[in-house]
Protein backbone atom coordinates (compact mmCIF):
# COMPACT_ATOMS: atom_id res chain seq x y z
CA UNK A 1 0.00 0.00 0.00
CA UNK A 2 1.40 3.34 -1.10
CA UNK A 3 1.58 6.52 2.08
CA UNK A 4 -1.47 8.12 -0.26
CA UNK A 5 -3.98 4.66 -0.06
CA UNK A 6 -3.36 3.76 3.37
CA UNK A 7 -4.14 7.67 4.62
CA UNK A 8 -7.47 7.67 2.55
CA UNK A 9 -7.93 4.03 4.46
CA UNK A 10 -7.71 5.58 7.70
CA UNK A 11 -10.10 8.21 6.65
CA UNK A 12 -12.26 5.58 5.61
CA UNK A 13 -12.15 3.56 8.80
CA UNK A 14 -12.33 7.20 11.08
CA UNK A 15 -15.10 8.18 8.92
CA UNK A 16 -17.53 5.23 9.49
CA UNK A 17 -17.14 4.40 13.39
CA UNK A 18 -17.60 8.09 13.69
CA UNK A 19 -21.20 8.15 11.55
CA UNK A 20 -21.69 4.85 13.67
CA UNK A 21 -21.78 6.76 17.03
CA UNK A 22 -23.17 9.84 15.47
CA UNK A 23 -26.30 7.11 14.84
CA UNK A 24 -26.16 5.62 17.90
CA UNK A 25 -26.36 9.52 19.65
CA UNK A 26 -28.90 10.15 17.63
CA UNK A 27 -31.27 7.33 16.81
CA UNK A 28 -33.49 7.34 20.17
CA UNK A 29 -34.15 11.08 19.68
CA UNK A 30 -34.96 11.37 16.50
CA UNK A 31 -37.33 7.95 17.29
CA UNK A 32 -38.41 10.49 19.96
CA UNK A 33 -39.19 13.26 17.60
CA UNK A 34 -40.81 11.18 15.09
CA UNK A 35 -43.31 9.58 17.94
CA UNK A 36 -44.11 12.78 18.40
CA UNK A 37 -45.34 13.79 15.17
CA UNK A 38 -47.79 10.29 14.33
CA UNK A 39 -51.32 9.85 15.21
CA UNK A 40 -52.18 7.60 17.74
CA UNK A 41 -53.29 5.09 15.43
CA UNK A 42 -49.70 5.35 13.44
CA UNK A 43 -47.48 4.97 16.38
CA UNK A 44 -48.43 1.26 16.72
CA UNK A 45 -48.09 0.17 13.04
CA UNK A 46 -45.89 -2.30 12.20
CA UNK A 47 -42.92 -2.40 10.75
CA UNK A 48 -42.33 1.08 12.59
CA UNK A 49 -41.82 4.02 10.36
CA UNK A 50 -39.22 6.61 10.57
CA UNK A 51 -41.34 9.17 8.90
CA UNK A 52 -44.79 9.37 9.67
CA UNK A 53 -46.95 8.83 6.38
CA UNK A 54 -49.76 11.48 8.08
CA UNK A 55 -47.83 13.58 10.09
CA UNK A 56 -49.33 15.38 12.88
CA UNK A 57 -49.35 18.64 14.87
CA UNK A 58 -52.04 17.56 17.28
CA UNK A 59 -49.80 16.33 20.61
CA UNK A 60 -47.95 19.58 19.96
CA UNK A 61 -51.38 21.89 19.67
CA UNK A 62 -52.98 19.89 22.29
CA UNK A 63 -49.93 21.12 24.70
CA UNK A 64 -50.09 24.57 23.55
CA UNK A 65 -53.47 25.06 23.22
CA UNK A 66 -55.34 22.14 25.82
CA UNK A 67 -59.35 22.36 25.67
CA UNK A 68 -59.82 23.05 28.96
CA UNK A 69 -56.78 24.11 31.32
CA UNK A 70 -56.88 21.69 34.05
CA UNK A 71 -54.45 21.73 37.23
CA UNK A 72 -52.94 18.66 35.24
CA UNK A 73 -51.87 20.70 32.56
CA UNK A 74 -48.89 21.27 30.77
CA UNK A 75 -48.71 24.73 30.93
CA UNK A 76 -48.82 24.50 35.02
CA UNK A 77 -45.91 22.24 35.00
CA UNK A 78 -44.05 24.40 32.70
CA UNK A 79 -44.85 27.23 34.48
CA UNK A 80 -43.70 25.65 37.57
CA UNK A 81 -40.56 24.20 36.30
CA UNK A 82 -39.59 27.72 34.94
CA UNK A 83 -40.24 29.56 38.13
CA UNK A 84 -38.90 26.68 40.63
CA UNK A 85 -35.47 27.07 38.58
CA UNK A 86 -35.21 30.30 38.06
CA UNK A 87 -35.65 31.22 41.83
CA UNK A 88 -33.89 28.20 42.91
CA UNK A 89 -30.46 29.73 40.49
CA UNK A 90 -31.22 33.38 41.60
CA UNK A 91 -31.32 32.08 45.57
CA UNK A 92 -27.91 30.02 44.74
CA UNK A 93 -25.75 32.50 43.04
CA UNK A 94 -26.17 34.87 46.00
CA UNK A 95 -25.41 32.29 48.72
CA UNK A 96 -22.49 30.91 46.59
CA UNK A 97 -20.83 34.23 45.50
CA UNK A 98 -19.53 35.63 48.93
CA UNK A 99 -18.75 31.59 50.01
CA UNK A 100 -16.46 30.86 47.08
CA UNK A 101 -15.01 34.39 46.89
CA UNK A 102 -13.77 33.32 50.48
CA UNK A 103 -12.69 29.92 49.17
CA UNK A 104 -10.76 31.40 46.53
CA UNK A 105 -9.13 34.68 48.43
CA UNK A 106 -9.15 33.75 52.16
CA UNK A 107 -7.10 31.85 54.23
CA UNK A 108 -9.22 31.20 57.29
CA UNK A 109 -8.70 28.03 59.53
CA UNK A 110 -11.15 25.82 58.93
CA UNK A 111 -11.33 26.83 54.98
CA UNK A 112 -9.76 23.67 53.83
CA UNK A 113 -12.73 21.22 55.56
CA UNK A 114 -15.35 23.08 54.71
CA UNK A 115 -14.62 23.19 51.41
CA UNK A 116 -13.93 19.26 50.98
CA UNK A 117 -17.47 19.10 52.67
CA UNK A 118 -19.07 21.24 49.55
CA UNK A 119 -17.31 19.10 47.39
CA UNK A 120 -18.08 15.67 49.42
CA UNK A 121 -21.78 16.52 48.64
CA UNK A 122 -21.39 15.92 44.96
CA UNK A 123 -20.26 12.36 46.07
CA UNK A 124 -23.44 11.54 47.83
CA UNK A 125 -27.02 10.85 46.41
CA UNK A 126 -29.62 13.17 46.54
CA UNK A 127 -32.27 10.66 47.33
CA UNK A 128 -30.77 9.55 50.93
CA UNK A 129 -30.95 13.34 51.89
CA UNK A 130 -34.46 13.36 51.02
CA UNK A 131 -35.73 11.11 54.04
CA UNK A 132 -34.44 13.88 56.64
CA UNK A 133 -35.15 16.74 54.38
CA UNK A 134 -39.00 15.36 54.15
CA UNK A 135 -39.73 15.26 57.80
CA UNK A 136 -38.11 18.52 58.34
CA UNK A 137 -40.38 20.11 55.30
CA UNK A 138 -42.88 18.46 56.57
CA UNK A 139 -42.85 20.31 60.47
CA UNK A 140 -41.86 23.81 58.65
CA UNK A 141 -45.13 23.27 56.24
CA UNK A 142 -43.09 23.26 53.52
CA UNK A 143 -44.80 20.11 51.48
CA UNK A 144 -46.40 20.82 48.72
CA UNK A 145 -45.19 24.40 48.26
CA UNK A 146 -42.59 26.44 46.26
CA UNK A 147 -40.45 27.36 48.73
CA UNK A 148 -40.00 23.86 49.57
CA UNK A 149 -38.88 22.47 46.56
CA UNK A 150 -36.69 25.79 46.42
CA UNK A 151 -35.18 25.62 49.50
CA UNK A 152 -34.88 21.40 48.82
CA UNK A 153 -32.75 22.53 45.41
CA UNK A 154 -30.24 24.41 47.33
CA UNK A 155 -28.90 20.44 48.94
CA UNK A 156 -27.51 20.23 45.14
CA UNK A 157 -27.27 23.09 43.29
CA UNK A 158 -25.19 25.30 45.95
CA UNK A 159 -21.92 22.98 46.14
CA UNK A 160 -22.39 22.95 42.46
CA UNK A 161 -22.25 26.99 42.20
CA UNK A 162 -19.31 26.73 45.26
CA UNK A 163 -17.35 25.03 42.94
CA UNK A 164 -17.25 26.92 39.52
CA UNK A 165 -17.80 30.01 41.22
CA UNK A 166 -14.59 29.26 42.62
CA UNK A 167 -12.67 28.41 40.14
CA UNK A 168 -13.41 31.81 38.23
CA UNK A 169 -11.88 33.83 41.16
CA UNK A 170 -9.17 31.90 41.19
CA UNK A 171 -8.53 33.28 37.92
CA UNK A 172 -9.09 36.88 38.55
CA UNK A 173 -5.68 38.46 39.68
CA UNK A 174 -5.36 39.35 43.46
CA UNK A 175 -3.97 42.89 42.24
CA UNK A 176 -6.82 44.04 41.28
CA UNK A 177 -8.32 44.12 44.98
CA UNK A 178 -4.75 45.63 46.31
CA UNK A 179 -5.19 48.44 43.80
CA UNK A 180 -8.34 48.96 45.51
CA UNK A 181 -7.86 49.55 48.65
CA UNK A 182 -5.09 51.30 48.21
CA UNK A 183 -7.60 53.78 46.56
CA UNK A 184 -9.10 53.38 49.47
CA UNK A 185 -12.44 50.96 48.90
CA UNK A 186 -13.12 48.66 51.96
CA UNK A 187 -12.70 44.93 51.53
CA UNK A 188 -16.07 44.21 51.29
CA UNK A 189 -16.55 47.51 48.53
CA UNK A 190 -13.68 45.98 46.28
CA UNK A 191 -15.04 42.62 46.32
CA UNK A 192 -18.66 43.96 45.15
CA UNK A 193 -17.32 46.78 43.07
CA UNK A 194 -14.09 45.46 41.32
CA UNK A 195 -14.86 42.14 41.38
CA UNK A 196 -18.30 40.85 40.95
CA UNK A 197 -18.47 43.01 38.03
CA UNK A 198 -15.56 40.73 36.62
CA UNK A 199 -17.79 37.47 37.11
CA UNK A 200 -20.74 38.20 34.85
CA UNK A 201 -19.49 35.60 32.50
CA UNK A 202 -18.67 32.99 35.46
CA UNK A 203 -22.25 34.42 37.21
CA UNK A 204 -23.49 33.12 33.98
CA UNK A 205 -22.20 29.56 33.33
CA UNK A 206 -22.39 28.87 37.05
CA UNK A 207 -26.27 30.06 36.85
CA UNK A 208 -27.20 28.34 33.70
CA UNK A 209 -25.61 24.99 35.26
CA UNK A 210 -27.69 25.50 38.55
CA UNK A 211 -30.91 26.03 36.08
CA UNK A 212 -30.09 23.08 33.60
CA UNK A 213 -29.55 20.83 37.38
CA UNK A 214 -32.95 22.78 39.18
CA UNK A 215 -34.51 22.02 35.54
CA UNK A 216 -33.91 18.01 35.06
CA UNK A 217 -34.51 17.36 38.67
CA UNK A 218 -36.97 13.92 39.48
CA UNK A 219 -36.85 12.24 42.75
CA UNK A 220 -37.20 15.68 45.21
CA UNK A 221 -39.87 17.24 42.62
CA UNK A 222 -41.86 13.64 43.08
CA UNK A 223 -41.57 13.39 46.53
CA UNK A 224 -41.82 17.37 47.82
CA UNK A 225 -45.31 17.65 45.82
CA UNK A 226 -48.80 16.70 46.50
CA UNK A 227 -51.71 18.21 44.18
CA UNK A 228 -51.26 17.81 40.47
CA UNK A 229 -50.78 21.81 40.50
CA UNK A 230 -47.62 21.67 41.60
CA UNK A 231 -45.97 19.31 39.64
CA UNK A 232 -42.90 20.27 37.64
CA UNK A 233 -42.56 18.91 34.03
CA UNK A 234 -40.40 15.64 35.46
CA UNK A 235 -43.25 14.66 37.88
CA UNK A 236 -45.88 15.31 35.34
CA UNK A 237 -44.52 13.10 32.73
CA UNK A 238 -44.18 10.19 35.21
CA UNK A 239 -47.96 10.43 36.01
CA UNK A 240 -48.51 11.29 31.88
CA UNK A 241 -50.17 7.66 31.30
CA UNK A 242 -52.91 8.37 34.51
CA UNK A 243 -54.82 10.79 32.06
CA UNK A 244 -54.26 9.87 28.71
CA UNK A 245 -54.08 6.12 28.46
CA UNK A 246 -51.00 5.01 26.13
CA UNK A 247 -50.41 7.98 24.15
CA UNK A 248 -46.66 8.10 23.49
CA UNK A 249 -47.07 10.57 20.79
CA UNK A 250 -48.08 12.85 23.32
CA UNK A 251 -45.67 11.81 25.98
CA UNK A 252 -42.75 12.05 23.42
CA UNK A 253 -43.85 15.47 22.28
CA UNK A 254 -44.19 16.78 25.56
CA UNK A 255 -40.57 15.08 26.72
CA UNK A 256 -39.02 16.38 23.31
CA UNK A 257 -40.51 20.05 24.36
CA UNK A 258 -38.98 19.95 27.67
CA UNK A 259 -35.18 19.02 26.69
CA UNK A 260 -34.89 21.45 23.50
CA UNK A 261 -34.37 24.53 25.90
CA UNK A 262 -31.53 21.92 27.98
CA UNK A 263 -29.77 20.76 25.49
CA UNK A 264 -29.71 24.46 23.83
CA UNK A 265 -28.28 25.96 26.92
CA UNK A 266 -25.97 23.57 27.52
CA UNK A 267 -24.93 24.07 24.16
CA UNK A 268 -24.52 27.55 24.57
CA UNK A 269 -22.27 26.91 27.84
CA UNK A 270 -20.58 23.99 27.51
CA UNK A 271 -17.05 25.42 26.77
CA UNK A 272 -16.83 26.66 30.23
CA UNK A 273 -18.37 23.80 31.71
CA UNK A 274 -16.02 21.18 30.02
CA UNK A 275 -12.94 23.33 31.55
CA UNK A 276 -14.36 22.86 34.81
CA UNK A 277 -15.04 19.61 34.30
CA UNK A 278 -11.54 19.12 33.31
CA UNK A 279 -9.86 21.68 35.09
CA UNK A 280 -8.83 18.89 38.01
CA UNK A 281 -8.06 15.84 35.96
CA UNK A 282 -6.23 17.08 32.91
CA UNK A 283 -2.63 18.08 33.91
CA UNK A 284 -1.85 21.79 32.30
CA UNK B 1 -6.10 28.56 67.08
CA UNK B 2 -8.37 30.75 68.40
CA UNK B 3 -5.89 33.74 68.12
CA UNK B 4 -5.74 33.17 64.36
CA UNK B 5 -9.44 32.58 64.33
CA UNK B 6 -9.88 35.68 65.12
CA UNK B 7 -7.38 37.40 63.24
CA UNK B 8 -9.76 35.92 60.17
CA UNK B 9 -12.68 37.12 62.04
CA UNK B 10 -13.96 39.14 59.47
CA UNK B 11 -13.49 36.00 56.41
CA UNK B 12 -16.84 34.22 58.41
CA UNK B 13 -19.68 36.67 57.24
CA UNK B 14 -18.77 35.78 53.72
CA UNK B 15 -19.61 32.18 54.43
CA UNK B 16 -22.28 32.82 56.89
CA UNK B 17 -25.34 32.52 54.38
CA UNK B 18 -23.47 29.05 52.84
CA UNK B 19 -22.82 27.44 56.08
CA UNK B 20 -26.78 28.36 57.03
CA UNK B 21 -27.75 26.62 54.17
CA UNK B 22 -25.64 23.69 54.29
CA UNK B 23 -25.92 23.09 57.89
CA UNK B 24 -29.72 22.93 57.78
CA UNK B 25 -29.69 21.00 54.33
CA UNK B 26 -26.98 19.12 54.13
CA UNK B 27 -25.03 18.20 57.78
CA UNK B 28 -28.27 18.12 59.38
CA UNK B 29 -29.25 15.31 57.32
CA UNK B 30 -26.53 13.55 57.37
CA UNK B 31 -26.13 13.42 61.49
CA UNK B 32 -30.14 12.44 61.47
CA UNK B 33 -29.78 9.89 58.86
CA UNK B 34 -27.50 7.43 61.24
CA UNK B 35 -29.48 9.03 64.37
CA UNK B 36 -32.50 7.53 62.39
CA UNK B 37 -30.76 4.35 61.23
CA UNK B 38 -30.75 3.01 65.05
CA UNK B 39 -34.65 3.69 65.44
CA UNK B 40 -37.57 1.61 64.92
CA UNK B 41 -40.09 3.48 62.58
CA UNK B 42 -43.16 1.87 62.93
CA UNK B 43 -45.80 3.51 60.61
CA UNK B 44 -48.88 3.06 62.69
CA UNK B 45 -47.40 5.04 65.50
CA UNK B 46 -46.19 8.60 65.61
CA UNK B 47 -42.86 7.46 67.91
CA UNK B 48 -39.98 5.73 67.29
CA UNK B 49 -37.82 3.22 69.35
CA UNK B 50 -33.99 2.68 69.87
CA UNK B 51 -33.15 -0.70 68.23
CA UNK B 52 -29.39 -0.54 68.25
CA UNK B 53 -27.92 -2.35 65.71
CA UNK B 54 -30.63 -4.31 64.89
CA UNK B 55 -31.67 -2.31 61.47
CA UNK B 56 -28.08 -3.45 60.28
CA UNK B 57 -28.51 -6.98 61.35
CA UNK B 58 -31.93 -6.94 58.93
CA UNK B 59 -30.39 -5.66 56.19
CA UNK B 60 -27.41 -7.72 56.11
CA UNK B 61 -30.00 -10.95 56.57
CA UNK B 62 -32.47 -9.78 53.80
CA UNK B 63 -31.73 -11.82 50.53
CA UNK B 64 -33.74 -8.83 49.04
CA UNK B 65 -31.26 -6.42 49.95
CA UNK B 66 -27.86 -8.76 48.96
CA UNK B 67 -29.76 -9.13 45.51
CA UNK B 68 -29.98 -5.44 45.47
CA UNK B 69 -26.31 -4.83 46.76
CA UNK B 70 -25.17 -7.21 43.84
CA UNK B 71 -28.06 -5.60 41.60
CA UNK B 72 -26.34 -2.20 42.32
CA UNK B 73 -22.41 -3.89 41.54
CA UNK B 74 -23.33 -5.31 38.06
CA UNK B 75 -25.04 -1.80 37.61
CA UNK B 76 -22.05 0.21 38.84
CA UNK B 77 -19.58 -1.80 36.98
CA UNK B 78 -20.96 -2.46 34.08
CA UNK B 79 -22.74 0.70 33.40
CA UNK B 80 -19.37 2.92 33.77
CA UNK B 81 -17.19 -0.45 31.90
CA UNK B 82 -19.15 0.11 28.65
CA UNK B 83 -19.72 4.23 28.13
CA UNK B 84 -15.76 4.39 29.37
CA UNK B 85 -15.15 1.96 26.42
CA UNK B 86 -17.04 4.07 23.81
CA UNK B 87 -16.16 7.03 24.96
CA UNK B 88 -12.71 6.86 24.84
CA UNK B 89 -13.07 5.12 21.31
CA UNK B 90 -14.87 8.10 20.42
CA UNK B 91 -12.18 10.68 21.64
CA UNK B 92 -9.67 9.01 20.13
CA UNK B 93 -11.60 9.27 16.70
CA UNK B 94 -12.42 12.75 17.16
CA UNK B 95 -8.91 13.56 18.08
CA UNK B 96 -7.45 12.73 14.56
CA UNK B 97 -6.67 15.38 12.02
CA UNK B 98 -9.14 14.98 9.83
CA UNK B 99 -11.88 17.78 8.65
CA UNK B 100 -15.56 17.80 10.34
CA UNK B 101 -14.44 16.02 13.30
CA UNK B 102 -15.11 18.73 15.44
CA UNK B 103 -18.39 19.03 14.18
CA UNK B 104 -18.98 14.90 14.91
CA UNK B 105 -17.98 16.05 18.67
CA UNK B 106 -20.38 19.23 19.15
CA UNK B 107 -23.64 16.06 17.79
CA UNK B 108 -22.57 13.39 20.00
CA UNK B 109 -22.55 15.45 23.37
CA UNK B 110 -26.48 15.81 22.60
CA UNK B 111 -27.40 12.79 24.97
CA UNK B 112 -25.39 13.91 27.72
CA UNK B 113 -27.21 17.60 27.27
CA UNK B 114 -30.27 15.87 27.31
CA UNK B 115 -31.77 14.80 31.46
CA UNK B 116 -32.40 11.69 32.28
CA UNK B 117 -36.18 12.21 32.49
CA UNK B 118 -36.79 12.89 28.94
CA UNK B 119 -33.75 9.99 27.73
CA UNK B 120 -35.74 7.41 30.15
CA UNK B 121 -39.12 8.01 28.51
CA UNK B 122 -38.17 7.15 25.36
CA UNK B 123 -35.94 4.11 26.00
CA UNK B 124 -38.93 2.97 27.23
CA UNK B 125 -40.75 3.69 24.62
CA UNK B 126 -37.65 2.20 22.08
CA UNK B 127 -38.02 -1.11 24.39
CA UNK B 128 -42.11 -1.29 24.50
CA UNK B 129 -42.68 -4.74 25.41
CA UNK B 130 -45.10 -4.87 22.03
CA UNK B 131 -44.80 -1.80 19.82
CA UNK B 132 -40.48 -1.07 20.50
CA UNK B 133 -38.77 0.00 17.23
CA UNK B 134 -35.75 -2.34 18.01
CA UNK B 135 -38.37 -5.58 18.27
CA UNK B 136 -40.85 -3.88 15.54
CA UNK B 137 -37.49 -3.56 13.01
CA UNK B 138 -36.25 -6.98 13.20
CA UNK B 139 -39.65 -8.61 13.13
CA UNK B 140 -39.95 -6.98 9.89
CA UNK B 141 -36.84 -8.10 8.48
CA UNK B 142 -37.57 -11.61 9.63
CA UNK B 143 -34.65 -12.08 12.14
CA UNK B 144 -37.12 -12.56 15.24
CA UNK B 145 -40.65 -13.88 15.94
CA UNK B 146 -41.38 -12.84 19.91
CA UNK B 147 -40.91 -9.62 20.98
CA UNK B 148 -37.47 -9.03 22.63
CA UNK B 149 -38.94 -8.27 26.91
CA UNK B 150 -35.71 -5.72 27.38
CA UNK B 151 -37.09 -4.48 30.71
CA UNK B 152 -38.89 -7.99 31.89
CA UNK B 153 -36.81 -10.75 31.38
CA UNK B 154 -34.45 -11.26 33.82
CA UNK B 155 -31.24 -11.63 31.34
CA UNK B 156 -32.09 -8.91 29.67
CA UNK B 157 -32.93 -6.13 31.86
CA UNK B 158 -29.59 -4.98 33.52
CA UNK B 159 -27.69 -5.31 30.07
CA UNK B 160 -30.74 -2.96 28.69
CA UNK B 161 -30.43 -0.17 31.00
CA UNK B 162 -26.40 -0.73 31.07
CA UNK B 163 -27.54 0.24 27.24
CA UNK B 164 -29.23 3.52 27.66
CA UNK B 165 -26.30 4.87 30.25
CA UNK B 166 -23.87 3.77 27.81
CA UNK B 167 -25.91 6.01 24.96
CA UNK B 168 -26.60 8.58 27.76
CA UNK B 169 -23.09 8.52 29.18
CA UNK B 170 -20.44 7.54 26.68
CA UNK B 171 -20.08 11.47 25.49
CA UNK B 172 -19.34 12.38 29.40
CA UNK B 173 -15.98 10.14 29.13
CA UNK B 174 -15.52 11.85 25.32
CA UNK B 175 -15.00 14.98 26.52
CA UNK B 176 -12.85 14.13 29.32
CA UNK B 177 -10.64 12.19 27.69
CA UNK B 178 -10.59 14.66 24.39
CA UNK B 179 -8.84 17.19 27.32
CA UNK B 180 -7.13 14.69 28.27
CA UNK B 181 -5.13 14.27 24.46
CA UNK B 182 -4.96 17.95 23.92
CA UNK B 183 -2.29 17.88 26.87
CA UNK B 184 -0.32 15.54 25.21
CA UNK B 185 2.94 17.22 23.58
CA UNK B 186 3.34 16.28 20.09
CA UNK B 187 7.14 15.67 20.42
CA UNK B 188 6.60 12.68 22.42
CA UNK B 189 4.67 11.06 19.38
CA UNK B 190 7.41 12.31 17.15
CA UNK B 191 10.10 11.04 18.49
CA UNK B 192 8.32 7.42 19.55
CA UNK B 193 7.99 7.32 15.16
CA UNK B 194 11.62 7.81 15.20
CA UNK B 195 12.39 5.14 16.88
CA UNK B 196 9.62 3.34 14.91
CA UNK B 197 7.46 2.39 17.35
CA UNK B 198 4.03 1.04 15.61
CA UNK B 199 0.92 2.94 16.24
CA UNK B 200 -0.38 -0.01 18.82
CA UNK B 201 2.98 0.57 20.95
CA UNK B 202 2.41 4.69 20.44
CA UNK B 203 -0.92 4.19 22.02
CA UNK B 204 -0.03 1.98 25.35
CA UNK B 205 3.15 3.41 25.62
CA UNK B 206 2.91 7.47 25.50
CA UNK B 207 -1.13 7.77 25.72
CA UNK B 208 -2.60 5.76 27.96
CA UNK B 209 0.27 6.56 30.87
CA UNK B 210 -0.13 10.08 30.01
CA UNK B 211 -3.83 10.13 30.63
CA UNK B 212 -3.57 7.70 33.79
CA UNK B 213 -4.89 10.57 35.71
CA UNK B 214 -7.85 11.72 33.42
CA UNK B 215 -8.59 7.78 33.19
CA UNK B 216 -8.94 7.41 36.98
CA UNK B 217 -11.12 10.59 37.43
CA UNK B 218 -13.28 10.25 34.86
CA UNK B 219 -14.03 6.30 35.69
CA UNK B 220 -13.97 7.53 39.49
CA UNK B 221 -16.42 9.76 38.78
CA UNK B 222 -18.61 7.56 36.58
CA UNK B 223 -18.81 5.29 39.20
CA UNK B 224 -20.20 7.23 41.91
CA UNK B 225 -22.86 8.97 39.93
CA UNK B 226 -23.78 5.44 38.81
CA UNK B 227 -23.98 4.08 42.42
CA UNK B 228 -25.96 7.37 42.71
CA UNK B 229 -28.41 6.97 39.84
CA UNK B 230 -32.27 7.30 40.56
CA UNK B 231 -33.79 8.76 38.33
CA UNK B 232 -33.19 6.48 34.99
CA UNK B 233 -33.86 3.08 36.95
CA UNK B 234 -36.89 4.88 38.66
CA UNK B 235 -38.13 6.04 35.53
CA UNK B 236 -37.18 3.00 33.13
CA UNK B 237 -38.21 0.05 35.70
CA UNK B 238 -38.87 1.47 39.77
CA UNK B 239 -36.68 -1.30 40.61
CA UNK B 240 -39.01 -4.15 39.00
CA UNK B 241 -39.43 -6.83 37.86
CA UNK B 242 -39.48 -9.11 41.45
CA UNK B 243 -35.96 -6.28 42.37
CA UNK B 244 -34.35 -8.11 39.41
CA UNK B 245 -33.55 -4.07 38.63
CA UNK B 246 -33.55 -2.27 41.82
CA UNK B 247 -30.34 -1.01 42.84
CA UNK B 248 -29.19 0.66 46.62
CA UNK B 249 -30.35 4.18 45.97
CA UNK B 250 -33.93 2.75 44.19
CA UNK B 251 -34.49 0.49 47.25
CA UNK B 252 -34.11 3.33 49.38
CA UNK B 253 -36.52 5.29 48.31
CA UNK B 254 -39.46 2.67 48.36
CA UNK B 255 -38.82 1.51 51.69
CA UNK B 256 -38.94 4.65 52.87
CA UNK B 257 -42.00 5.97 50.92
CA UNK B 258 -43.73 3.05 49.78
CA UNK B 259 -43.48 1.02 52.93
CA UNK B 260 -42.40 3.65 55.31
CA UNK B 261 -39.26 1.57 56.79
CA UNK B 262 -37.60 4.76 57.13
CA UNK B 263 -35.10 3.66 60.00
CA UNK B 264 -34.26 0.33 57.98
CA UNK B 265 -33.83 2.39 54.91
CA UNK B 266 -31.19 4.92 57.00
CA UNK B 267 -29.50 1.86 57.93
CA UNK B 268 -28.59 1.08 53.98
CA UNK B 269 -27.89 5.13 53.43
CA UNK B 270 -25.37 4.72 56.08
CA UNK B 271 -23.44 1.73 54.78
CA UNK B 272 -23.74 3.75 51.50
CA UNK B 273 -22.28 6.63 52.77
CA UNK B 274 -19.61 4.28 54.09
CA UNK B 275 -18.85 3.12 50.90
CA UNK B 276 -19.09 6.51 48.87
CA UNK B 277 -17.24 8.10 52.20
CA UNK B 278 -13.72 5.81 50.99
CA UNK B 279 -14.12 6.53 47.53
CA UNK B 280 -14.52 10.44 47.94
CA UNK B 281 -10.85 10.05 50.01
CA UNK B 282 -9.40 8.51 46.63
CA UNK B 283 -10.72 10.12 44.58
CA UNK B 284 -9.76 13.50 46.19
CA UNK B 285 -6.40 12.14 46.87
CA UNK B 286 -6.05 11.38 42.81
CA UNK B 287 -7.71 14.82 42.17
CA UNK B 288 -4.67 16.59 44.76
CA UNK B 289 -1.54 14.66 43.48
CA UNK B 290 -2.54 15.49 39.67
CA UNK B 291 -2.18 19.32 41.38
CA UNK B 292 0.91 18.30 42.90
CA UNK B 293 2.88 16.78 39.97
CA UNK B 294 1.02 19.59 37.79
Amino acid sequence: MTRKQRKALHAIVVYSLIALLCLFAFLPMLWMASTSFKTSSEQFVSPPRWIPHNPTFEHYTKIFFPTRLSSGSFQIYFFNSLFISFMTTILALIVALPASYAFSRFSFPGKDSAYFAVLARNMFPLIVFLIPLFSMMRILGWINTYTGLIVAYMTFTLPLAIWLLKGFFDGIPTELEKAGRIDGCSRFGAFMRLIVPLTASGMTAAGVNTFIQAWNEYGFARQLTESASMRTIPVGLAYFFTENTSDWGGLMASAFLFSVPVVILFMVIQRFFIAALTQGAVKQ
Amino acid sequence: MLKNIWKHRWDYPYLLPALGVMGLLIVYPFFYTIFLSFYDTPSSRPEIFFVGLDNYRELLRDETFLLVVKNTLIWSVFGTLCPFLVGFLAALLVNQKLPGLNFARGLMIVPYAMGFVPASHAWRWIFHGDFGVITGTLQYLGLIKDPIPFLQSPALIMPSLILVNTWKSFPFVMIMVYAGLQTIPESLYKAARVDGASAWSQFWEITVPQLSNVLMVTSMLMFISNMNQFTLIEIMTGGGPAYLSEIIVTWIYHSSFQTLRFGLASAASVLLFLVLIVFSIFYVRTLTRSAVQG
